[in-house]
């Protein structure tokens, strides 16, 4: 049997990709590992944070996990924010996709619905100077947004932050409410708008994919700040969604427990090598028409597999990241309301040219869901006194998140290398480093976020770098070229030296802006999904 | 919401033997933490954790612990001297699970969910600051003459 399209992954860009292809009437069949937890659903209660913790007996196995797993110990690492109920999201890769870096930390996924069960659901628009950068179509992208925006639902508001998030869009829902510690910090920036924005600082609300009025299934925000732990009552998108409509329809079908490993065109169509995680044989599949939507690590192993000459190095580009923990001091010893969002709740954008491009972002989270234990251990002090302290304080904690903007560059790169022990029998090696100006500029980037922070009373305590990596932003893989190169896409997102294999994720970005890259990503599978019909 | 927790009196009675000194070890760790002896279902959860994660001392550690559990008053100098000295330390890790369990114990959810405080409780918690920082300046001290290195 010839499928029409496979589909590679059911992360955001492979549930979107798909779900574009099936509305046009195309037989799609999705390649997916799907890892699924099958320890946590239906242990979470369908209560707010403040009840569960005043109620709930059992609220340790699923705040601190069974096995005890969400108690983090040693240093700062990636994924160490996920809570036990999204731990399964990086199962089975250290098995299936092993990399290897002394300096690069990625997040990988092979979950159902891959990386989208941690999105931290930020949906920003990227500006035309910023797609021309990464090598997209501003006209059709804007049209894509559009649909993509209709699909999942986004809440936004049109605030001094509208330019840099969210663009032209024009379907959204009313935006998310803020609880007292960002209301009182939005407050003092519009006291301060003028000299912000003289230096380039812009506060306002993050458009964000979760819904404020209900629809269909899909229930409204009940700000119970247990977003982190659950996706009780679908308020939240998340890309298993769009895979659960799908599996409804007669011309899609999903294929679980496969591994693609790499492909080869013949005459006519696309074999698809498969290796099956639940009985370890080995499958091939066909196709006319191949969409890879892996995530750009995943991509990147299977193009190198693909083609003889492998043993390339690609480019990568990642956006490098820091959080600031801050005092906001007008919280000192002030309650924290009952109901409110776990998510980020204000982004402040920082354009110091004023052209739109090369824009850092800080997205600012009231602390309380993510427990306070956590927050004694970063406090360097006995663990008794630290406690009473940090009960004080946690009202009047903010949590800057600072994302900067990446290029490509000699210092960040992947290549697949032979490795014998390993099922597939190679691993990925990363390396990743800025230049000495980059790191320089990112600093200082960072001390003025500080220092804008400092201005609205909001006193940074420290910087955490949790590693290069740790963003989960990966892209510029298999940038996009008009030249037919190895190892590139074309613009229509058909991987250069094959006829019928495209990228939808986000590997053809040949820059990552700072703010989240996730509905870009969307946006472009949507087109690249577009482009294989035309084809 | 869920029903109410079974980690009663019943099962630390049937608990196995090396069970008990676990207890003990959170019935110390607790005292410290809060100032009371937790409940018999922290303790057990406690022992279980300890039996999950086995957290392993090394000989230095297990000095310094024979020293917090037969003087319960040099807890806070060496917890606090741990926190500058050797952060990481399997002490430290044994304080922070117990912290963890606390926590997300609904009768102790007073100790840690944001509250109203009033100026008189900034006094207390000021009071906190300095008792810290003089347990952290003693308790360096108290670990270079025990000999106790860095990590």
């Amino acid at each position: 049997m010839i499928h029409d399209y496979i589909v590679v992954g059911s992360g955001p860009t492979g549930a979107q990709a798909a779900q574009t292809l099936v509305e046009d009437g195309a037989r799609v069949a999705m390649l997916d590992v799907g890892v699924k937890d099958d320890i946590y659903p239906g242990m979470v209660p369908d209560a707010d944070f403040t009840s569960i913790r005043e109620q709930d007996e059992r609220q340790h196995r699923y705040l601190l996990g069974t096995a005890f797993e969400g108690i983090p110990w040693g240093g700062v690492k990636v994924g160490a924010q996920l809570t036990p109920p999204r731990q399964f999201m990086t199962h089975g890769t250290d098995r299936w996709i092993p990399l290897e870096s002394g300096n690069f930390r990625p997040m990988e996924s092979l979950a159902y619905g891959g990386l989208g069960n941690g999105w931290g659901l930020g949906c920003f628009v990227f500006s035309g100077p910023e797609l021309e950068k990464a090598g997209l179509d501003h006209g059709k992208m804007k049209t894509a947004y559009e649909v993509i925006s209709r699909r999942i639902g986004i809440a936004a508001a049109r605030d001094d932050t509208a330019p840099y998030g969210l663009g032209d869009l024009d379907c959204f829902q009313e935006a998310l409410k803020i609880d007292t510690n960002c209301h009182a910090l939005y407050e003092a920036y519009r006291a301060k708008r003028g000299t912000l924005n003289q230096q380039g600082f812009f506060m306002g609300q993050p458009p964000m994919a979760i819904l404020t009025q209900d629809r269909g299934e899909r229930r409204k925000i009940a700000y119970k700040d247990m977003d982190f732990y659950s996706d009780q009552d679908m308020s939240a998108y998340r890309p298993w969604m769009t895979v659960d409509d799908l599996k409804k329809q007669a011309c899609f079908s999903y294929h679980g427990n496969r591994l693609v490993v790499r492909f080869e065109e013949k005459e006519g169509h696309v074999a698809v090598f498969v290796h099956r995680t639940d009985t370890n044989e080995k499958e091939v599949l066909r196709c006319r028409r191949l969409l890879l939507a892996s995530g750009v690590l995943g991509t990147a192993r299977i193009v190198l597999r693909s083609f003889k000459e492998g043993r390339a190095r690609l480019p990568l580009i990642c956006n490098h990241y820091c959080y600031v923990p801050c005092l906001h001091l007008r919280m000192l010893g002030q309650p924290v309301e009952q109901l409110k969002t776990s998510m980020a709740q204000l982004v402040l954008f920082h354009d110091e040219g004023g052209a739109h491009v090369d824009v850092a972002v800080a997205s600012l989270f009231s602390y309380r869901s993510l427990l306070l234990f956590r927050l004694v251990k970063e406090a360097s002090l006995n663990f008794s006194d630290g406690r009473k302290i940090m009960q004080y304080l946690q009202s009047s904690f903010l949590i800057a998140g600072i994302h900067h903007p990446d290029a490509e560059s000699a210092d960040k790169f992947v290549e697949l290398r032979e490795d014998f022990s390993t099922i597939t029998r190679d691993k990925m090696h990363a390396h990743y480093a800025l230049s000495e100006e980059e790191a320089k500029r990112t600093r200082e980037r960072e001390r003025k976020f500080i220092s804008a922070l400092r201005a609205l009373k909001c006193i940074a305590i420290k910087r955490v770098y949790p590693g290069f990596g740790s963003s989960i932003h990966y892209g510029g893989t298999l940038p996009y070229s008009r030249q037919d190169k190895p190892y590139t896409l074309a613009p229509n997102g058909r991987l250069h030296g094959t006829k019928s294999v495209y990228v939808a994720d986000g590997s053809g970005f040949r820059y990552l802006p700072a703010k989240g890259p996730t509905f870009s990503l969307m946006a472009n599978a949507h087109l690249v999904a577009q482009n294989t019909l035309l084809s | 919401m869920a029903s109410p927790c079974r980690c009663d009196k019943t099962e630390i009675e049937a608990s196995v033997p090396a069970d008990q000194s676990l207890f003990a070890e959170a019935d110390r760790i607790g005292r410290y933490l809060i100032g009371a002896p937790p409940s018999s279902g922290v303790k057990v959860l406690y022992a279980k954790a300890m039996r999950t994660i086995n957290i392993e001392l090394d000989p230095v550690e297990q000095r310094l612990w024979n020293v917090i559990m037969h003087h319960p008053f040099a807890f806070r100098i060496i917890d606090g001297g741990l926190a500058l000295v050797r952060p990481n330390s399997s002490i430290r890790r044994k304080v922070y699970t117990m912290l963890a369990i606390l926590e997300a114990s609904p009768e102790y959810c007073d100790y840690f969910l944001p509250q109203r405080f009033g100026p008189l409780h900034m006094v207390n918690i000021a009071f906190a600051g300095v008792r810290a920082l003089l347990a952290a300046v003693v308790g360096v001290v108290v670990l270079k003459l025990m000999g106790v290195k860095g990590q």
